[in-house]
Formats: C-alpha cells, sequence, structure tokens
C-alpha cells in the first residue's frame, strides 16, 4: 500500500555529535575568512529593500513620475535619471532589474568557492526559463533579437542565441547546453526526439526537477546552517512546482505517469503527498491531496476565501516569508538566495504598482507583497 | 561607558543651558570669537509668494541661514513645488545627457580644438570671451530675458521655460548629430568589413595574395571550392549576375542589411552534389571559439573553419573582430551555418561567385569606403563644431539647473499659507548675520517687485541651535582636527583655541629638528606663496590636502625649529652658538670634559653630541620634560571644563567634579612635576641624588617616613602624607555628592527645567532616545558617576603614560636622523679620496637626502602628527569635551559657476 511509504512526520530527538558540532565550530571560526566579506556586502544590499513604508509612500503616488521622485529616496537612488519623462512600466521594471543584475554581479565578482557555485546554482533557474523562452520563441519563428531582450539577464550564456539553430532535443544539448551548467540535467533527465510545445514544457519542469533535486543534495552537503535554510526554501519550492505541475496539467494530454515523473522528489510532500497530488484528476482531487499539509491546506483555504488572490501569490507570499526567515541566521548561503529572490519580489511589487497607478486602477494597489 | 558618561555630561549642561542669556555672561575667553560658537537665533521668515523664490537666492548667495525642515512628515511628492522639482530634474537630466556626449567625445575635442580642455576647465575662457560682451550688453538692461551667445549672464537671465525650450533644442540636435554620425560609422565599418571579407574570401579561395600561406591547411579544400565554382561559373553568371549586381548598386550604404542568402545562392550552385560552398563573413574576435567549436558540433566535424584577424577590424566598442570563412561539402548545412553565424552577432557579406565577380565587388566597397570616409569625416566635424559650442556653455547650465533645485528644495521645507500668499520658513541664523537677512530680504523684495516687505521674527525654542564659528584659513585646518572627532556643542568651549598652539607644538616635541623644521617650513611657505593662485584654479591633485593644511603646516615647521633649538640638533648635528660650556682638557678626548660652572645659554649643550653618555641625559630630559608638558595640557582641560561650567553657571558640576579632579591630578602628578623641577635646581654635587621614581613609590609604600640621604626638602613626609589624604579624600568627593545632590534637587522638585530638556531633548533628536527618556532613575544616574569616577582616577595615570611618546617619538626621530647622518652621509664622506671620493660623496649625499624626505619628512612627520593628534583627541579632550553638536549649514548657492 502507499501509505506504508510514509514517512513518519515527527523529527528525531538530536543527539550531540562530536563531528557535527566541530563542523558546526568551524563553520563559525572560518566562515569570515572567505564569505565574510560577500556577506557583508550582501546584508548592505539587504537594508536597501523597501520598507512597508516605502510602499506606503509608493502607493500614494499620482503619477509614474511621482513614484522616480521617491524611490531616489531609496536605495534605488538616481536609477531612473537618465530617462525622459513620462516613464514607462517597463523602464521602470528594466532599470530595476539592471540594479539587481548589476548588485549580483559584483557580488559575484566578490566571492570564493563554493559561494561562487552557489551563486550559479541560483542563476540556473534563470537560465532554465531563459532556454525554455528561446526555444519556444524560435519555434514559433520569432525575432531573436526580440527574445533575447526578454530572457532575464541572471540567466544569460553565452552562445544562447545559438538556441534558435536546434531543431531537435539532441541539437539543443550538442551545440549549446553541453558546455552550460544545465548540461548533465539534460542528458540524464530529457529523452532526444524533436521539439515541440508540449515537449518544451516538458523538458522545463524535468530541467526544473532535476535542478532542484541536484541544488538540493549541493546545499546538504554543505551542510551547517546553509543546509538547514536552504533545505526549507527548496523543499518549499519543490511542492510549489508539484501543485503547480498537477493544476496545470488538467486538461491537457499528459498522462498521470508523465506527471508523476515531473515531480521533483524532495520537499515535504515527498512522497506521500505527491503520490496522492499523482492521482488528483481536478482542483478537488488537489485539495483532498494536500488535506494533511497544514501549510498547503492553508494556502488554499485563503485563496478560496480571498477573491482578489491568486494562488500564484499566495505562494509568493509564503516564499517571501521562507526568505525573510533566512536572515535570522548568520553565517550561511541562504541569504544570498534569498536576497534576490526578495529583491525580484520588490521588483515584481514595483511592477505591480507603477501597472496600478498607469492603468488607474487604484483599488488594487495595495495587492503587493509587502517585504521587510 | 564613554558614550553614557557624555550623555550624562550633556544633561548636566542642558540643565542648566537657558538660550536666551547664555551670550550675557562673558568671561574672558568668552570674547575671543573662536572660544565659543556664534549665538544662533531661530528666524522665523515670512515672505511674500511673488517674491520668496528670489528671497531664498539672496539668502543663499550669502550663505547666512540654515532652512529648517518643517514638512518632515511629508514624502518628497508630497511637498508644495514637487511639480517643480520634476521640472526641473528633467532639465538636469538633459545636463547630464551633454554631459556624458562631451565626456565621450573628449579626445576627440581635444584633439580638434587644439588640447582646449573640455569640460571644467573650458568655461574661464569661454565665459572670459562672451561674458565681455555679454556683460556690456546686460549693464545696460537689468534682467532682460537675454538670449543669444550663451554665457553665465544670459543663462542667469533666461526664464525656467526658455531655458527648457534651449535644452530641449540641444539635446534634439545632439541627439540627431550623434546618432547621424553613428549611423554613418556603422555604414563605414560595414563597408571595411565587406572589403576585409572579400580581401580573405579572395586569397583564401581563389589563392592568391597574402593570405595564401595561412590558409596551407585548407588549401585543398579551398582549391576544390575554386574549381567547383569557375567550372560551374559560366552557367550560372547569367542567370543570376545582374541580380547580384543590381543589389549592390542598390545597396550603396554596402551591406549593412547584407541579405546573405542571395550571396548563397551564388556561391554554390545546390545541384552539385560534390561541390563545395562557403560561409563567410565577420565575426567578434572573443566570440571567435565558442563559435569555431559551435560549427563543429553542429555538423559533426564537416567543416573546415578558416579565421582570419590580420585585417584590424573593431567594432563600436572598440572589441576586435575577425573574417571567417567557413568551408562545408554538404549543402544541407548552408541554412544551418548561417543560423549560427547570425546567432553569434556574425555579419555576413556578399562575396559574389567568381573572382570577377569579386574583384567588382571589391572596387565597389573600396569606392563606398571612400566616399563614407569623406561624409563621416564632415558629420563628425558637424558634431564636434556642436558639441564645442555646447561644452562652452554646459557648467554655466549645470549651475542654473542646480540652483534652481536648491531654491526649490529649501522652498519645499518651509509651509505654504495660500490663503494669504505668504510662505513661512524657519531659519537658524547666527546673530552676526541678522542684519544682512534684513539686507537680502529687502534686496529680494525689491527685486521681485513686491509691495509688501518680508517679515522676519525672532523664535524662542528649545531645539538646541547649530555650531557656527568664524574661520579664518588659519584656524580653519585646527578646527577641521577638532571637527573630525565631533563638532562642538552649541556654545561649549572650543577646543580649537588651545588646539592651535598646542597641536604644533607638541608635534614639534617629537619632531624636534632644526634642519628638518626648516625644509617643513619652506614647504609650507611655498604652499602659503602659492595661496592666490592655488584657491582659485584649484591645487595639483597631489598636493590638494598638504594645500589644505598650509598654515598647519606652517605652524608646525617653524616650532620643529624652535624646539630644534632647544635640543639644538640640525640634522641630528649641533651647532655651537654660544660656545660649549665644557671644558675640554687638551690633547686627550678620551678623558671626560669638565663643567666650567655656567649653563648653556639657550638649549641643550652642543657639547653633549660627543659624550657617551649623552643618550641617558637626554633621555632623562626628554622623560622629565613629556611630563611636565603632559601635566600642564592636561591641567588646561580641566581649565577649560571650569570654563564651561562657569559660562553654564553650574556651581554644583564644578563644587563636584572640577576641584576633586584638580586635586586628583596635582596630588599624584602635580606633586611629581614639582619635584622634577626640584631635582633639576638643586645642586647634587658630591650627594647622590634621589631616585624620583624610588620618591614615588616610597610616598605609598611608606607614607610619612624618607629616609635623610633620599630628602630632596624638608617637611617632605609630612607633606607627602597630605597629597595621600588629599587623593584619599577626592575619589569619594568625585563620587558621591553629585550623584546625591541630583537626586534631593529632583526630589525637591525643583528640576522641572532639568527634566523639560531631558524629555525635549530625546523628543527631538530620537537618536539619543534609549527608552529611558524624562523618568528619573537614581541607579543610572550612579551608574554613570562611578564610571566617570572610574574612567578619571585611572585615567590621571594612565594619561599621564601616555605623554611618554612624546619622548620615545623624540627619541626615535633623533635616533634616524643620526644613524642617517653618521652612517650614510659621514661614512661615505669618509671612504676615501680623489675622484672615487667624490663619486662617494655624491652618491652618498643622494642616499643620505632621500632618506631625510622619505622617512623622516614623510613617514616621522605622519606618524609624530598623528601622536599629538591622538593627544588632544583622548588626553586633552577627555577632560572636558563633549562635541555633539551639529555644524551650522546654510543654504549655500553659487554666485558663479563652480569651476
Amino acid at each position: 500500500s502507499p501509505l506504508t511509504l510514509a514517512r513518519p512526520q515527527y523529527t528525531q530527538p538530536q543527539r550531540v555529535r562530536p563531528l557535527a558540532m566541530a563542523s558546526a565550530l568551524s563553520e563559525l571560526l572560518f566562515f569570515n575568512t572567505n564569505d565574510g566579506y560577500p556577506e557583508a556586502i550582501l546584508r548592505g544590499y539587504r537594508s536597501g529593500i523597501l520598507t512597508t513604508q516605502d510602499y506606503a509612500n509608493l502607493t500614494q503616488c499620482e503619477s509614474l513620475d511621482d513614484m522616480k521622485l521617491h524611490l531616489q529616496c531609496t536605495d534605488y537612488g538616481n536609477f531612473l535619471q537618465n530617462e525622459p519623462s513620462p516613464l514607462a512600466t517597463t523602464v521602470i521594471h528594466e532599470r530595476c532589474l539592471e540594479k539587481l543584475v548589476n548588485d549580483f554581479k559584483y557580488l559575484r565578482a566578490q566571492c570564493y568557492e563554493p559561494l561562487n557555485k552557489f551563486l550559479e546554482y541560483v542563476t540556473i533557474e534563470y537560465m532554465i526559463d531563459n532556454v525554455v523562452l528561446l526555444v519556444n520563441g524560435a519555434l514559433h519563428g520569432r525575432d531573436m533579437n526580440e527574445l533575447l531582450e526578454k530572457c532575464h539577464p541572471l540567466g544569460m550564456f553565452e552562445s544562447m542565441a545559438t538556441l534558435c539553430v536546434a531543431q531537435t532535443t539532441e541539437d539543443l544539448y550538442k551545440l549549446v547546453l553541453e558546455d552550460t551548467p544545465l548540461g548533465p540535467y539534460f542528458k540524464d533527465q530529457v529523452k532526444f526526439e524533436d521539439l515541440d510545445e508540449m515537449n518544451i514544457e516538458v523538458i522545463r519542469n524535468t530541467l526544473y526537477k532535476a535542478y532542484l533535486e541536484d541544488f538540493y543534495q549541493f546545499c546538504k552537503k554543505l551542510g551547517g546552517v546553509t543546509a538547514e535554510v536552504m533545505c526549507e526554501i527548496l523543499e518549499f519550492e519543490a511542492d510549489r512546482r508539484c501543485i503547480n505541475i498537477t493544476i496545470n496539467s488538467f486538461g491537457t494530454e499528459l498522462t498521470k505517469d508523465d506527471r508523476r515523473k515531473l515531480f521533483p522528489e524532495i520537499g515535504t510532500l515527498y512522497p506521500e503527498g505527491l503520490l496522492r497530488l499523482g492521482r488528483a484528476d481536478d482542483m478537488d482531487g488537489v485539495k483532498a491531496a494536500l488535506e494533511g499539509f497544514p501549510v498547503y491546506r492553508g494556502i488554499l483555504n485563503d485563496v478560496e476565501y480571498d477573491a482578489d488572490k491568486s494562488l500564484e501569490d499566495a505562494f509568493y507570499e509564503h516564499a517571501a516569508n521562507l526568505n525573510k526567515l533566512a536572515f535570522m541566521q548568520q553565517l550561511h548561503y541562504g541569504v544570498f538566495y534569498a536576497f534576490v529572490k526578495l529583491k525580484e519580489q520588490e521588483i515584481r511589487n514595483i511592477v505591480w504598482i507603477a501597472e496600478c497607478i498607469s492603468q488607474q486602477q487604484k483599488t488594487r494597489i495595495n495587492q503587493y507583497i509587502p517585504i521587510f | 561607558s564613554r558614550r553614557a558618561s557624555r550623555r550624562f555630561r550633556q544633561r548636566a549642561m542642558e540643565s542648566v543651558f537657558e538660550p536666551g542669556h547664555a551670550g550675557q555672561s562673558k568671561s574672558l575667553i568668552g570674547e575671543i570669537h573662536l572660544a565659543r560658537s556664534e549665538p544662533v537665533s531661530l528666524l522665523q521668515l515670512i515672505l511674500q509668494a511673488d517674491a520668496a523664490e528670489a528671497s531664498i537666492e539672496e539668502l543663499g548667495e550669502r550663505g547666512i541661514v540654515e532652512f529648517r525642515d518643517l514638512n518632515v512628515g511629508k514624502t518628497a511628492f508630497q511637498r508644495t513645488y514637487a511639480q517643480k522639482l520634476r521640472y526641473l530634474d528633467e532639465q538636469a537630466r538633459v545636463v547630464q545627457y551633454i554631459h556624458e556626449r562631451i565626456a565621450a567625445e573628449k579626445d576627440a575635442l581635444d584633439e580638434e580644438y587644439g588640447g582646449f580642455p573640455v569640460g571644467e576647465e573650458i568655461f574661464p575662457r569661454a565665459v572670459a570671451d562672451v561674458s565681455v560682451q555679454a556683460t556690456d550688453a546686460v549693464e545696460g538692461e537689468q534682467d532682460g530675458g537675454r538670449r543669444g551667445p550663451l554665457s553665465k549672464l544670459a543663462v542667469a537671465g533666461m526664464s525656467d521655460d526658455e531655458l527648457s525650450l534651449h535644452l530641449e533644442e540641444t539635446e534634439q540636435d545632439l541627439r540627431t548629430a550623434h546618432s547621424s554620425a553613428l549611423a554613418l560609422a556603422r555604414k563605414l565599418t560595414a563597408a571595411k568589413e565587406h572589403a576585409e571579407v572579400l580581401r580573405v574570401v579572395r586569397s583564401f579561395v581563389d589563392g592568391t595574395g597574402r593570405y595564401s600561406a595561412a590558409a596551407a591547411a585548407g588549401a585543398s579544400l579551398a582549391a576544390a571550392v575554386a574549381a567547383a565554382e569557375s567550372g560551374k561559373a559560366p552557367e550560372e553568371q547569367s542567370l543570376l549576375g545582374g541580380n547580384a549586381g543590381e543589389e549592390t548598386d542598390e545597396d550603396d550604404v554596402g551591406a549593412a542589411g547584407p541579405d546573405p542568402e542571395a550571396a548563397w545562392r551564388l556561391s554554390a550552385p545546390s545541384e552539385q552534389t560534390t561541390s563545395f560552398g562557403y560561409v563567410s563573413g565577420v565575426v567578434d574576435s572573443a566570440k571567435r571559439h565558442a563559435f569555431e567549436r559551435v560549427l563543429f558540433r553542429a555538423t559533426r566535424g564537416n567543416v573546415f573553419v578558416h579565421i582570419d584577424d590580420q585585417g584590424g577590424l573593431g567594432n563600436d566598442d572598440g572589441d576586435d573582430r575577425c573574417v571567417f570563412v567557413a568551408v562545408f561539402a554538404s549543402e544541407r548545412v548552408r541554412a544551418k551555418l548561417g543560423r549560427i553565424a547570425d546567432s553569434f552577432g556574425a555579419s555576413r557579406y556578399e562575396t559574389g561567385r567568381s573572382l570577377g565577380d569579386r574583384m567588382q565587388l571589391l572596387d565597389d566597397a573600396q569606392s563606398r569606403i571612400h566616399d563614407l570616409e569623406r561624409t563621416h569625416a564632415e558629420t563628425r566635424s558637424a558634431l564636434l563644431r556642436l558639441l564645442h559650442r555646447v561644452s562652452c556653455e554646459v557648467q554655466a547650465l549645470e549651475w542654473r539647473v542646480e540652483r534652481r533645485k536648491a531654491v526649490f528644495h529649501a522652498l519645499n521645507c518651509c509651509n505654504a499659507d495660500i490663503t494669504r500668499g505668504c510662505l513661512v520658513a524657519e531659519v537658524w541664523c547666527p546673530d552676526i548675520f541678522r542684519v544682512e537677512v534684513h539686507t537680502a530680504l529687502r534686496a529680494a523684495t525689491k527685486r521681485a517687485g513686491s509691495n509688501v516687505p518680508a517679515i522676519v521674527h525672532v523664535l524662542s525654542t528649545n531645539h538646541t541651535p547649530p555650531t557656527y564659528f568664524v574661520q579664518s584659513k588659519y584656524t580653519a585646518p585646527f578646527q577641521g582636527i577638532v571637527d573630525a572627532y565631533g563638532t562642538p556643542r552649541y556654545r561649549e568651549f572650543n577646543p580649537t583655541v588651545f588646539s592651535i598652539v598646542t597641536f604644533p607644538f607638541l608635534f614639534a616635541v617629537m619632531f624636534g629638528d632644526v634642519g628638518h623644521g626648516f625644509m617643513m617650513t619652506m614647504f609650507a611657505a611655498f604652499l602659503v606663496l602659492r595661496e592666490r593662485r592655488w584657491e582659485r584654479g584649484g591645487a595639483p591633485s597631489q598636493l590638494e590636502s598638504a594645500f589644505e593644511a598650509r598654515y598647519l603646516l606652517l605652524a608646525m615647521g617653524v616650532f620643529s625649529m624652535f624646539t630644534g633649538l632647544i635640543y639644538n640638533e640640525t640634522f641630528a648635528v649641533p651647532i655651537d652658538i654660544f660656545g660649549t660650556k665644557w671644558h675640554y682638557p687638551p690633547g686627550n678626548h678620551s678623558i671626560g670634559a669638565k663643567e666650567s660652572g655656567e649653563a648653556y645659554w639657550f638649549g641643550v649643550d652642543p657639547g653633549w653630541a660627543l659624550a657617551e653618555n649623552k643618550l641617558s641625559f637626554l633621555n632623562s630630559l626628554k622623560m622629565k620634560m613629556s611630563i611636565i608638558l603632559g601635566i600642564v595640557h592636561m591641567l588646561l582641560g580641566i581649565a577649560c571644563k571650569l570654563s564651561n561650567l562657569v559660562y553654564f553657571r553650574n556651581a554644583r558640576d564644578i563644587l563636584c567634579e572640577v576641584i576633586p579632579e584638580f586635586f586628583i591630578l596635582m596630588s599624584l602628578f602635580g606633586y611629581l612635576v614639582f619635584l622634577i623641577v626640584l631635582k633639576w635646581s638643586t645642586d647634587f654635587t658630591g650627594k647622590v641624588a634621589p631616585s624620583l621614581m624610588d620618591t614615588l613609590i616610597k610616598m605609598f609604600m611608606s607614607p610619612g617616613t624618607v629616609k635623610a640621604e633620599e630628602q630632596l626638602y624638608a617637611g617632605q613626609g609630612a607633606i607627602q602624607v597630605v597629597l595621600i589624604l588629599l587623593l584619599v579624600v577626592c575619589v569619594p568627593w568625585l563620587l558621591l555628592p553629585k550623584p546625591f545632590l541630583i537626586k534631593r534637587a529632583h526630589e525637591r522638585g525643583f528640576s522641572e527645567l532639568e527634566k523639560s530638556n531631558i524629555e525635549e531633548s530625546n523628543v527631538k533628536a530620537g537618536e539619543d532616545d534609549d527608552g529611558h527618556g524624562g523618568e528619573f532613575q537614581f541607579g543610572e544616574i550612579m551608574i554613570h558617576q562611578v564610571v566617570h569616577t572610574i574612567e578619571y582616577v585611572l585615567g590621571t595615570v594612565s594619561n599621564t603614560a601616555s605623554y611618554l611618546r612624546l619622548w620615545a617619538l623624540s627619541l626615535a626621530h633623533a635616533e634616524l636622523s643620526e644613524v642617517f647622518w653618521e652612517r650614510v652621509l659621514i661614512l661615505c664622506a669618509s671612504v676615501s679620496h680623489g675622484s672615487a671620493g667624490f663619486v662617494f660623496m655624491v652618491v652618498g649625499f643622494a642616499v643620505w637626502f632621500g632618506l631625510t624626505v622619505g622617512v623622516l619628512m614623510g613617514m616621522e612627520s605622519l606618524s609624530a602628527s598623528l601622536h599629538a593628534l591622538r593627544l588632544h583627541w583622548v588626553e586633552y579632550q577627555n577632560k572636558f569635551y563633549a562635541g555633539d553638536g551639529y555644524a551650522f549649514q546654510p543654504l549655500q548657492l553659487a554666485r558663479e559657476p563652480v569651476l
């Protein structure tokens, strides 16, 4: 019976293991040797994240130029200085993103291994999205340069443009991805066949699964507080993906078996929740499957009772909370991941507010997700 | 604990501070302007709306008032003039754009206009020319919105809308000129690339020219391509040749938008399965390896890539580009290779099908390059002309925009009273500028043509006013040293008054040498003489900080010469000015010199220079001198505290702090100073002089008893007992009464003023609110006093010891300079004679001089000034200095563009 696979949910009482203690101690002693400086920079960046007060001010703006005026008083500084009025939302988005990317690149230039590797993992997610975007665009005959502009700058890699040449998954791998960090995921996980839309989605999710599992193992290997913080965040990411895949697969050709193969095998839902999710046929099935998981039950309930909130928003909110918690501890890499995620959330918030202002939808302006 | 005790002092001081009449009590040093910051009052200005801008400008140009923000709660865009500021931001953006364009073309402008400096320094000359005519013109018509050659006056006279229009036009012109120059440059690059591709293809495929050797590896392939081509050429040419020719002619800007597919069709016929085809173009050198790799993978190795980077091609960003020719056998990969090339950002060009075609294309490209180069040069020079004109006025434009922005930021700090059509501003104004404020406001009212004058009220306030001193160029660097520690509190005694003398003096004690002092004086004098020139034009960047501190350096140099005279050292050599008072027995120098019974008239006797016991003599002298100087310096600190307390009328702290502190210092080390002087002035001939160290230790170990042979004066034992008792009494005196007096005052309810002051300071500052605001907590006050007592008593010992650094640094300096003198200069001079001796002498002198300048004048002087700095900040200022004021920051608008 599948139920026998379920792991007990309680945690085992912790015994004091000398080795673990030694490793914790060495982390305490030596963390700052290599990682102190990047962490210090990062903590500085973190204090630049917009506060509730800032959001309160932003939501009172009458126009995008007002927003610019206020954002000038924050850490964003004069990032919009050279933009002629009137501003467009896309410009604000681009500039915000540019600042994030510059900060991230600066940070990455300052760090040693394994932090560098860790930061590379952070970018892989965007690489996957970019690859899928490009391949999909090329399939529909879109202009390459236009597509490249739409790519997330954190996920850029060399010879990315060559992706459009690929006709089959094999091309994709051999021509481009072999040299990138995505190579191994691709080789092990993806069947070589012709590209079509369905395929691409499957590839995206397969890559994500491989990526999440790999990242999870990597964090585990790093151990210490990093593992503690990152595993929690990544488990949530995995759960979220599983739920999303399930919901999005309703009414498509994806068989339940194939669907199950796309679930990352980490996270709190694994294995029992995934088994149940794998059997779900509709939204009610998903709810039933998640009944035993208070966090997700709560999120689903929230969404049900709050008409303004989408499931995506609820997930973002929970993720933002987890990422916020990462800053409660010190001497670990989780903050680097959390910072990028929080900053992304902040950019989404700014863009949301800007959109609301420019489209005169003041009533919905408060639906952003506050961070600090 | 330090902060806590300082805060405590602050409260104590605030408790007696009353804003109104503080200036009336005048002690001797109270009348020195530098000793206490200028009285500053809070003025309320009621400005008529139509004269408001003019008023702010007039006030700002004089730099006499600091605006208080009356709209603290409001965000930037909720303020009255947010709209206006946004408008000015737009102007600022254009100015920024102009700056960027000028900076981008700086080299070209330099070249074009004969090294005429662009940017910062262009203004004086440009304005000098223009303003001569402008002054004549404008002098007659006041405030006429004149346009024309945009001098400072013209820019200043423009209305905001005119300026906006002007900026908009300038930006438009610049953008057009820039983009057309850029487009032409691109076309030119494309044409050059095309020519280069043709050359490479010609030599590679046709086997001619300099490239044939490079292509050796692909020789057979190349030959095959050529063969296939020449075989096929006759039939195909008739079909497609005309078509290709047309395309080339039409596309006169060169293959800016090359149609590669046409080239493919031309270069290899599709039905010929055995023929070779090629794809050629230009790719960034940086991407070259990745490109080759992808080509290899995409065709499973069935491609030969020839790369040629000899052409010297480059793109707009200055990155190198290289020509590639990819030869393949199978037609099927052609499209794929083309797409890969495109995805690498390669530009592909038409290459024709035969040698003849290529010759023709090459000729076309060459003539196109020729034409384009001419057009491009013309466009460029037009752009540069435009930029040059703009660069003459950009400083004025920037000055104007920034000034307007500052005015509206200041206006945003005011309360707008719409109903009465006026603005209410609150400003801090030093009392000495009060009259000038009225003058400025009158001038503004007149300028704006307003009927109603501005109204000025003096407000009474509980806020602490800002600290403002009238500085001269001589006192400014000294004040800078003090401010680096902390800005003096409002009306607090300013340590700068004494630092002006003590800082260079303590430095000189450590740096005492006539020669080195002279060098420093000369250097400082040079800076001082350059003052007029460099204050206007700016000092060279290496000397900038030295120039700022020129008077400090001058004083340090002069004082060093003085102490050098006392130590009698000139580059470590004594000068025998008055003749040594030691008698040397003739002939034998190893015998000790005899005293003449007379003292050398000034400073150290030069006779000590060669003495074996020179060091022990000088050490004893300098050590004792350090302690004396230290005690005097610290006493000065206590005197400053007394002056503060008298000024603020705080009798309690005088009785409970200053007096015990004075006795603690005097009973221990003050007594030591007395002993030192006594011992110096006693003749011990024939007796053994008692050790002062022993005397001081025994004073505490066996109080009351002094051995007869160790006695320095009669009644020594009894006096020492009295001193110890005084010390023992003073510690609890310092510790206990003050907290209890405060407590009693509080309990009697007499502390209303104090309480309100404390609350006020917490409300207004916010930063020193630690959550124990107005409540009276005896424990806390007691703890502060305990901390202060411990700090003071321990500090008495440790601070005195700290002054021994004067001796240590001075010793190090003297020894170093002696080593350099004897071991380098004298050694080299005495090595040999004749011409070799001359060489040695020259080399030795160079080495000695280098060491003197580098080590002694550079490093040693730096270390001595740092130690002097520390002695002031820590040992001296901790006796009295609160240093928690905030500086007066007036609105300061430049009258002229800042250069």
